[in-house]
């Protein structure tokens, strides 16, 4: 799964850890889902829009390899 | 944007950590004082009492096992993934290492407390290794 959460995030000068501060998670969790280490729950995607007042699907996009994953 | 204020901590960060230090510390210092009194016979634990003072050892493992599920419960939902992963790995690690004394111990060969204390030892520490690859702190 591709996300825009670094791009929105630099866009409002936000650290990391303001992020995690505004969605009530740890700084390595940003940094998973900013990486594409970890897809996070629909909660969690969620929380995010609303965090960035974006819809969900403007943030995150299947990318080739989606389909194919277990 | 400062490299400092980038990496800083986030608020939930350090109320698990100061919440997990203070779960884990009355085990630690339990497990390390009845190891010294093990160690050194103290309080009768190399005479009558040893079964009493073996046994206590139960104490701080308890307390572990509640500081562990209570930092699972505290965890978010990546850190939750990679504490699970790296507890199998820990898991599985003792199981082998467990199996393994079980073969020397039928074969006759060295001490089934110094194995089963290093079995559980290399495991731990196996589960935190497998837990700080897991969980990168840094960019």
């Amino acid at each position: 799964m591709k996300n825009r959460l670094r791009e929105l995030r630099a866009m409002r000068r936000w650290s990391q850890a303001d992020l995690a501060d505004r969605l009530g998670v740890s700084r390595q969790t940003v940094y998973a889902i900013e990486t594409g280490r970890y897809d996070p729950s629909l909660p969690l995607a969620f929380k995010i829009a609303a965090v960035f007042g974006e819809p969900i699907e403007e943030l995150f996009s299947p990318d080739e390899n989606t389909d194919s994953k277990p | 944007m400062e490299k400092s204020q980038e990496n800083r901590q986030s608020r939930s960060d350090i109320v698990r950590a100061r919440a997990w230090f203070v779960d884990w510390l009355p085990a630690v210092i339990g497990l390390v004082l009845l190891s010294l009194i093990s160690e050194f016979g103290l309080f009768g634990s190399a005479g009558s009492w040893k079964l009493f003072w073996s046994l206590l050892n139960l104490a701080p493992a308890l307390w572990v096992v509640r500081a562990v599920i209570r930092s699972l419960r505290r965890a978010d939902e990546y850190q939750r993934r990679c504490q699970l992963e790296a507890l199998a790995i820990g898991f599985g690690v003792l199981v082998m290492s467990i199996h393994t004394v079980g073969l020397l111990q039928a074969a006759g060969v060295g001490d089934l407390r110094q194995l089963v204390q290093i079995s559980f030892i290399v495991s731990i520490l196996i589960w935190i290794a497998a837990l700080l690859f897991k969980t990168p702190r840094t960019r």
